[in-house]
């Protein structure tokens, strides 16, 4: 018996020596999103500017003498593939996270983030309930949530289109729902008349039916909520069936997809933020993502390259990890980034962005004057 | 002429023939006769190649074919009517007896041994556009027939035809099975029902739990005292 | 709403209809044939849109004639796949045979998952814009704009190949093999017929048809990615069982009913609920005709 006990105590001894002593020596930044699957063309491009910004960070000293270090989980926009990525950051001990990129995924994953005081802030998740008022107090985006959408191109479509019958056309999901429904709630109090308000099925084989329903119903516009593969199919059957008259998107609209649909493509708008491309940080962010990338930036990389910023910036304000601090310096002191100077508000909603309509022109997208800025 | 020799099947794990060795020459009508279960479907499947041996040689006219795969050996002259009939409920009698020359191109031939088909069944020729579902057991044991000789066959293998059928039945099928051998065609006839089948045979074998029990002459058999008490309630 | 709306909804319905009828078709003949409910069957649908897709961009890159280069395209696609269908089958299915039911069957769903995600790789998570490669039909405007060019041509190209089809099945030697092998394997062995080979000439009959099914909506809807195969085999599915598992004809008028079905719900209710109205109307037939439209009640083997 005494040998054992003997034997059992130097075993627990050479453990614990073997387990090494923790102490922080990095900054952990989660950055979950659709990096693989039918979407990973808006995740991939956060992704890169997370590399982008944290290189550059790290090559001039780090953050508060840390090095960034960057934890990235693949998502692929599922809901449930969301919550895998958040647990898994969190037992990877993050100390922020940049993401996710979709709406559904996010407001997933915010509990398990929310639960462990671990802001989340997002580059591309526009759906509003995330920043409903007092609900979710680490949570930050530096995009434009999809009623702000809905705000402007409502109002687009009030004063500029002055339009008086709407056909809405949406998939279903949280963000293109969100972004019709948004825009159905300003329209119908203003006056104008709903001829026509249907879900379709994305991946359907045909969508020919609806585009006759929408002939017979004769639309002054139709707003389309949804991804820009189900613009690109439904636009082109529109223009097939005759349906001629503006579509008006959101900001994943705003895509190659579209402008291949060659003559079908006009007449189609969508929101999208404002041209900062006279900024020198937009023109830094760029040229860095060229060099290394050999490519244009994508979707959501500027908005991404900010909240990597907007992050760096609050810790380093702070002077720690701390959430509170954090998000004192969030709410409270301007950060610069490509897309313009920013704080953000109670809610979590980045102020002083701006929007605009962008509209298809000689086969690319150009900006409208059509715009507001965030408050 | 086909013989098996020392031939066992199984099915898995399960010997369902041992030993079994059989002869049948041209021109004769050889019977296996047996009880429920003994073992003498699995000796016909053995033969048409849809069970293989795991030991043992089956020989027709000098070739082994106990590797060959069914269609090979349909093509080699063997054809079997299967316990059961099989016939193909939602074809019609003319597209069952069609199937029936499936291997062959010589219409001529084919046509003329439709005929000899009517003939033999006349039944059949009414009954030529109706699905062979629609057919009572005897005319669907006669269309059996008929389309196994529509390959003409040189050994015709049958598995219990008097299976459900009305004695009226049996003995048609069964003088129709002469007349066929008498015509030509070397017939393999399994039985439950042993006093018919040992009448029109030349030579029959009994079998037992997958082996041959015994063997010789179909007369000797009907007079042996074993064959008697054991398979015709005597 | 007028009969000029009715017809229009109509003719919409038989264009996606058609596509089902197609695909339904490979379901039925497979599981006519092997009893097996070939889930890959939509991926197939998918490998010969995307092998049109790279025929086509081929043959415009090298300069082909533009009017040719849809039939290449589909003939190459048809090709193909059919060859794809066929290896299917020797690998995934054939070993199964004898194994009981459900092997086969996570065979089936193992294949699926493998094809989409090889084509993912191979090619890309995006979708792909397909080109437009349907001339333009004048006349069809004299019609009353009931349909467009892609509609009519799929219309053209699948009552054709259904008809042949169908002739093909009841009037040919091999046709005639293949129902006998449906109806009773075992017997068509003893009768000579090779049944291995029929089984592969079955999956290659399915998996052209699909293949074909791929290309039209390719042209149908200018895009197409590596998971259409998902919601068009399901809908398939759902078809053939509809018109009865096994049976042909019923493929054809699963496809047909379903694709009207789901148009005029869009049409006349709302396209929220196309989807739920077609499984309803599937669950209703099986109620009343558990075999399906044309199902056939199981006929006694005596």
């Amino acid at each position: 018996m005494k040998r054992f006990a003997i034997c059992a105590a130097a075993l627990v001894a050479a453990v614990a020596l073997a387990c090494p002593a923790q102490a922080k020596d990095t900054i952990k930044i989660g950055v979950p999103g659709a990096h693989t699957g039918g979407l990973a063309s808006y995740g991939m491009p956060t992704l890169n500017a997370a590399k982008i910004v944290s290189e550059k960070v790290n090559a001039s000293g780090g953050v508060l003498g840390m090095k960034i270090q960057l934890l990235a989980e693949d998502d692929q926009c599922k809901n449930d593939l969301a919550s895998n990525a958040a647990t898994k950051l969190i037992s990877e001990d993050a100390d922020v996270v940049m993401g996710h990129i979709c709406s559904g995924p996010t407001k997933v994953a915010l509990p398990y983030y929310n639960k462990e005081h671990i802001i989340l802030m997002s580059p591309t998740a526009t759906t509003p309930s995330l920043t409903a008022a007092g609900v979710n107090p680490m949570f930050f985006r530096t995009v434009a949530k999809d009623d702000a959408q809905a705000a402007l191109t409502s109002k687009f479509i009030l004063e500029s289109l002055k339009s008086k019958k709407i056909a809405y056309v949406h998939d279903n999901d949280e963000y293109g729902k969100g972004f019709a429904d948004g825009n159905k709630d300003i329209l119908e109090k203003a006056g104008v008349e709903t001829v026509l308000y249907e879900a379709v099925t994305p991946d359907a084989v045909d969508f020919s039916a609806i585009s006759r329903k929408l002939r017979h119903a004769k639309p002054d516009v139709i707003v389309f909520g949804g991804y820009k593969d189900l613009a690109g199919k439904l636009i082109k059957q529109f223009r097939r069936e005759k349906v001629n008259c503006p579509v008006v998107g959101p900001d994943g609209v705003k895509d190659q997809a579209i402008l291949e649909l060659g003559a079908a493509a006009e007449n189609v708008y969508c929101s999208y933020p404002k041209d900062t491309s006279t900024l020198p940080l937009f023109k830094e962010a760029r040229e860095a993502h060229v060099k290394q990338f050999g490519s244009e930036p994508g979707f959501g990389y500027y908005n991404a390259y900010a909240a990597m910023l907007a992050l760096i910036h609050g810790i380093e304000k702070a002077g720690s990890t701390d959430t509170a601090k954090i998000i004192e310096v969030l709410h409270n002191d301007p950060v610069d980034t490509p897309i313009g100077s920013l704080t953000f508000n109670a809610n979590g909603d980045a102020a002083g962005m701006g929007l605009s309509i962008y509209t298809v022109k000689d086969g690319k997208f150009v900006e409208t004057e059509f715009n507001i800025t965030l408050k | 002429m086909l013989e098996l020799r020392q031939v066992n099947t199984y099915y898995g794990k399960i010997q369902a023939l041992q030993d079994v060795s059989i002869r049948v020459d041209d021109g004769e009508i050889v019977t296996l006769i047996g009880a429920n279960g003994a073992g003498k479907s699995t000796t016909l499947m053995t033969v048409c190649g849809i069970l293989h041996p795991r030991s043992g040689e089956i020989v027709w006219n000098g070739a082994p074919i106990h590797q060959l795969p069914p269609h090979d050996i349909v093509k080699l002259g063997i054809s079997q009517v299967p316990e059961g009939r099989l016939i193909f409920p939602e074809l019609t009698v003319r597209e069952n007896l069609d199937l029936g020359a499936f291997l062959r191109s010589d219409r001529d031939g084919i046509a003329s041994d439709m005929d000899y088909v009517f003939e033999l069944f006349p039944i059949l020729k009414e009954r030529i556009s109706q699905q062979g579902g629609t057919l009572s057991g005897g005319e669907q044991q006669m269309l059996a027939v008929g389309r196994a000789l529509m390959a003409r066959p040189k050994l015709l293998l049958l598995d219990e035809p008097s299976l459900g059928l009305a004695p009226i039945i049996i003995q048609q099928i069964f003088s129709i099975i002469q007349k066929v051998n008498a015509d030509g065609t070397t017939v393999f006839l399994v039985e439950q029902n042993a006093n018919q089948a040992l009448r029109i045979a030349h030579r029959g074998y009994v079998m037992e739990n997958g082996r041959i029990a015994m063997e010789g002459r179909a007369s000797d058999l009907l007079a042996s005292e074993e064959v008697r008490k054991a398979y015709l309630g005597m | 709403m007028d009969l000029q709306y009715f017809i229009e909804l109509l003719f919409g319905g038989l264009t996606r209809g058609s596509i089902y009828a197609l695909i339904a078709l490979g379901y039925t003949l497979v599981y006519g044939i092997i009893g097996l409910i070939n889930f890959a069957h939509g991926e197939i649908y998918m490998v010969g849109a995307f092998t049109a897709l790279l025929v086509a961009g081929w043959l415009g890159y090298i300069g082909f004639p533009a009017g040719g280069i849809l039939l290449v395209a589909a003939l190459a696609a048809v090709a193909w796949t059919a060859a794809y269908g066929f290896t299917l089958e020797k690998v995934a299915y054939k070993p199964l045979r004898s194994a009981p039911r459900l092997s086969p069957l996570i065979s089936a769903i193992g294949m699926s998952i493998f094809l989409q995600n090889y084509v993912l790789l191979a090619q890309t998570s995006d979708f792909v814009p397909f080109p437009d490669l349907v001339p333009e039909m004048p006349f069809l405007a004299s019609l009353g704009d009931v349909m467009g060019p892609t509609d009519f041509l799929i219309l053209v190209v699948s009552c054709t190949t259904m008809l042949v089809l169908v002739f093909w099945i009841r009037y040919t030697r091999t046709g005639k093999a293949m129902r006998a092998t449906a109806q009773n394997r075992k017997m068509a062995m003893l009768l000579g017929i090779n049944a291995d080979s029929l089984i592969s000439v079955t999956f290659i009959v399915g998996s052209a048809l699909a293949a074909l099914g791929g290309v039209l909506i390719a042209s149908h809807m200018g895009q197409i990615n590596f998971n259409i195969g998902f919601l068009a085999g399901m809908k398939a599915f759902t078809a053939a069982v509809l018109g009865g598992i096994g049976s042909v004809p019923g493929a054809v008028v699963g496809g047909l009913v379903l694709g009207i079905a789901e148009s005029m719900t869009t049409g006349y209710l709302s396209g929220n609920y196309e989807d739920v109205l077609s499984f309803c109307l599937l669950i209703l037939i099986l109620i009343f005709r558990p075999d399906g439209i044309l199902g056939k009640k199981q006929v006694q083997k005596v």
